[in-house]
Formats: structure tokens, C-alpha cells, sequence
């Protein structure tokens, strides 16, 4: 009995350890009811976040390009070229808030090419300056980095999913492709 | 007893199970042959044909020096030297509709989730061409919307746009030589904040493979090998979206007929490419849904000629 209940703890303990953690690397995706891209949006997820494999016979759960995952207490489904089963390294940054308080707060380490760079760039061609500001507009149209969790982004994706699937409609096309 | 060895038994093979493929962008440092005096000449000379496959190799990887984040980095600057050359085409409804017509496709294609998603702009020029740049950047001329006589003709040249962003071709054209260097290559990879002369490196380093991108991009065009997959590619995802597969030669054959193909000038719209597209279609023609027509020309007339 007693060593019945200690494998009971310890298989337990192992499927914690082998619980399977994937990381958002898209800086936005959503978190689907099913896998499909027409699927109603469960939530918004964002670069960094971590999301937990749901298994069968020890293997994730994918159908196609979906993969099945859990999120906050939700179960759904998101796209796998938006997932990285890399960890993201993390570096302590300093921000400024609207207030102009200034803080730190743990962000991912960007690499390399980064907004820093950006900058930098920028600040070599002020030429682009209004060129910048048009892509950004371009960038706000679909996919706008809103702040996290928004009820305004959700309700953004939201509205693209539905203009989409009209759009799909009246023009007679298909939901899903068949070829190759 | 027998449960605990069983419980066990299940967690190791747990936990030697590998994940599903999923697309990790594998970082590979680009291994430079040093010259070893210690060995003899034979193993110099083998070490010689081996520095040849390796050259083939860090061609081949270079641009995978470059997570999707970089590469979204790259595709902003590329934008904006596109934006500092055509002027945005102020009306929302038109780029609304052909942004629909992109993300259509978008869903259809290999690499729906970029970094910071597809994004489509209209801009202003008689110039008919599209573009884009990496990350997701599309690019259509109101030439182009001009020259074009249907939707499905308007999402053959999307598609094409689209799969130089899935296939990664525009970081392809940045200059190997921007990441051997030992100083490109650490700071390519270097996590957190630059010291002034990093900085100062990695900003030369990015400038230069912006140049290269936008020299392909709007000046000398893809590779032909580049051009023939992204044809191959785009007629794919327009039969998968339901649009007509045939769409992309037939607007190749009218604008090779008139004598608009020179106006395409990254896109070189000979005879060969005719053939090529025509080959790669095989016969799989669809019609084209007049509704989709009705609504392409709709938004058409909202540009003047």
C-alpha cells in the first residue's frame, strides 16, 4: 500500500517534470476552440508566453499545422509556426511609462537585429523618418501591438476573423485548401 | 512494486520522447577554416576540399543567422525605403480590400505566423510591380491594380509576394560576408543591450544588409531559381484559397502580349516564364467567380486612371 501511494506521488511528480512547455515566439498569436483558423478565439497569446502541451500516449497532441496546447487554465489549439520548444532568454530592462516613471522589469533579450538597432538606423537616416511612421500605420491595420490582453485586441482579431470569413464567403472560396 | 517499476519505466520513455517537427529556426555559426600548422600536408589538403563543402554550407545557413525577430527588424527597414521612394495610397477601403484578398492567401500558405504578421500597403506609382520585404511586408503598386483585370489575377501576384516572404528570399539576399566576420557574427547572436562601438558595429552591419535587401528587392530582383519557386509556390496557395490556379498565366500571357512586361521590371516577364508558369499549372484551370470580379472591380474604380 504504502509503496503503492509513493509511485502514485512519484509518477506524479514525473509527469510534471515531462510536462511538455513550449514558448510564443510570433509576437502575437491566437489561442483557438479548434484547429482551424476560423475557429472562435479563446485568447490572445504573445511572445514569450509559455503554453503546456496536451499529450495522448506520450506524444503532443497535432493536428496538421495545429497543436494542441493549454493556457491559463484554457484548453485550445495554436499554430505551430508561431511555438519554439526553445526557451527565450530574458534580460532586465528599463522602461518608461506614460507617466514618465521610469522601472525595470524582466522583457526577452532581444538579439542582434533589434529595436535598438532601429534606433540607431533612424537616428543615421532621419530621411525615413516619415517613412517609419507609414510603416507602423502599415503594421496597425491587421496584427496592431496593442497592450497585452486587451478587451480592444481581442476584439480586433476578432472583427479580422469575421471580415475574413465574409470576405471568404461572398467571393466563393474555400475554407480549406486541397492541394498537395 | 511491479507499479513502481512500471511508473518509472513510462516516465523514462517519456521522457525520451522527442517532440513533433516543429519549425525551430536552428541558429548555425558559420565555421571558418583555420589554418592548422600542426597538421600534415595531406590533412591540409583534405581540410582544403573540406573548407569547400563548407563554404557551400555557411551559404546555404548565412541567412538562417537571422531569428524570425531580426528578420522582422530587417523587413521594417526595407518598408521604409520603400515608403521613402512610393508615397502610400491614402484610401483605407481600396488597401482594406487587397489586405483581404493577402490574408486570404496568407492562411493558405506554409508560413501563415511570421513574427509580426503579413501587412499589405497600396502605394501610389504607374510603375506596375509588387513587392516584398521580409517578415511579411507587402507591397502593390496602383500600376499593378491598374494592369490587372480580376481578383484572381490580383492574388496570383500576391501569392508570388508571399511566397518570397515564406521562403525567406529577401534575408537570402543580404551578403554572406555581412555575417562571417567574427565581430558580425557575435553580434548577431549578442542578447541585451550593445556598448556604444557595438552599437555602432551592429548599425553598419544592419545598414549594409538593408541595402542589399532593397537592391533585390527593387532593383535587380530575385534569383531565377528564386522567381521560379515563388511562381510555383503562389499558384499553390491560390488553389488551396479556391482561386483560380490558371489566374497568374493568363495575366503573364496578356502582359508578355502587350508589351507590359518590361514594367515589371524585378518580375522579367519573357516567354520563358510563360512556359514556366504554364508548366507548373499543367491544366488545372478553374473559372473565375464573377463575384470575386464584381468586387475587384468595384474597388478598381476607386483609383483613378
Amino acid at each position: 500500500m504504502r509503496r503503492t501511494s509513493v509511485s502514485i506521488y512519484l509518477s506524479l511528480f514525473l509527469a510534471v517534470v515531462n510536462a511538455q512547455e513550449w514558448t510564443i515566439k510570433a509576437r502575437k498569436t491566437v489561442l483557438r476552440e479548434e484547429n482551424g483558423v476560423w475557429a472562435q478565439e479563446l485568447a490572445i497569446l504573445h511572445e514569450g508566453d509559455n503554453v503546456t502541451a496536451c499529450m495522448k500516449d506520450g506524444q503532443p497532441i497535432k493536428e496538421g499545422k495545429w497543436l494542441q496546447v493549454k493556457f491559463g487554465g484554457q484548453e485550445g489549439w495554436v499554430q505551430e509556426t508561431a511555438v519554439t520548444d526553445q526557451k527565450l532568454e530574458t534580460t532586465r530592462r528599463r522602461f518608461t511609462d506614460s507617466g514618465g516613471t521610469s522601472y525595470d522589469e524582466v522583457a526577452l533579450a532581444t538579439k542582434g537585429f533589434s529595436p535598438e538597432i532601429e534606433n540607431s538606423y533612424r537616428g543615421q537616416n532621419p530621411n525615413l523618418k516619415d517613412a517609419y511612421l507609414l510603416v507602423d500605420e502599415m503594421e496597425n491595420d491587421f496584427h496592431p501591438p496593442l497592450r497585452k490582453n486587451s478587451e480592444e485586441e481581442r476584439q480586433k482579431v476578432r472583427v479580422l476573423r469575421e471580415s475574413l470569413e465574409k470576405f471568404r464567403k461572398d467571393g466563393n472560396l474555400k475554407s480549406r485548401g486541397d492541394l498537395r | 512494486m511491479r507499479i513502481f517499476i512500471m511508473t518509472v519505466a513510462v516516465a523514462i520513455v517519456m521522457s525520451c520522447q522527442k517532440i513533433p517537427q516543429l519549425h525551430t529556426p536552428q541558429l548555425h555559426t558559420p565555421q571558418l577554416p583555420v589554418p592548422n600548422n600542426t597538421r600534415s600536408a595531406v590533412d591540409t589538403a583534405k581540410k582544403g576540399l573540406k573548407t569547400v563543402k563548407e563554404g557551400v554550407e555557411v551559404y546555404e545557413k548565412a541567412s538562417e543567422e537571422l531569428d524570425e525577430r531580426q528578420e522582422h527588424y530587417v523587413g521594417r527597414a526595407v518598408a521604409a525605403q520603400i515608403f521613402a521612394k512610393y508615397p502610400l495610397h491614402s484610401d483605407t477601403e481600396l488597401r482594406q480590400y487587397v489586405n483581404l484578398v493577402l490574408q486570404t492567401l496568407v492562411l493558405h500558405c506554409d508560413r501563415p505566423e511570421t513574427y509580426g504578421g503579413y501587412h499589405l500597403a497600396v502605394v501610389e506609382t504607374d510603375v506596375v510591380n509588387a513587392f516584398a520585404a521580409p517578415g511579411g511586408f507587402v507591397f502593390v503598386t496602383t500600376g499593378l491594380l491598374k494592369a490587372v483585370e480580376n481578383e484572381d489575377e490580383l492574388a496570383a501576384v500576391l501569392g508570388h509576394e508571399v511566397a518570397h516572404v515564406v521562403k525567406r528570399h529577401g534575408v537570402k539576399a543580404i551578403e554572406d560576408s555581412r555575417f562571417n566576420s567574427a565581430v558580425g557574427g557575435f553580434i548577431l547572436k549578442k542578447a541585451g543591450e550593445f556598448s556604444p562601438r557595438e552599437l555602432a558595429e551592429a548599425t553598419k552591419i544592419f545598414t549594409e544588409s538593408i541595402g542589399d535587401v532593397v537592391k533585390t528587392v527593387l532593383e535587380s530582383g530575385y534569383s531565377q531559381d528564386a522567381e521560379l519557386e515563388a511562381d510555383r509556390e503562389g499558384v499553390v496557395y491560390c488553389a488551396r484559397a479556391g482561386y483560380a490556379p490558371d489566374a497568374a498565366l493568363t495575366l503573364l500571357e496578356r502582359t508578355v502580349g502587350k508589351g507590359e512586361a518590361g514594367n515589371f521590371s524585378t518580375h522579367p516577364g519573357g516567354k520563358e516564364r510563360v512556359s514556366r508558369v504554364s508548366q507548373i499549372i499543367e491544366g488545372r484551370r478553374a473559372p473565375v467567380d464573377p463575384k470575386r470580379t464584381a468586387r475587384f472591380q468595384l474597388m478598381r474604380a476607386r483609383i483613378a486612371h
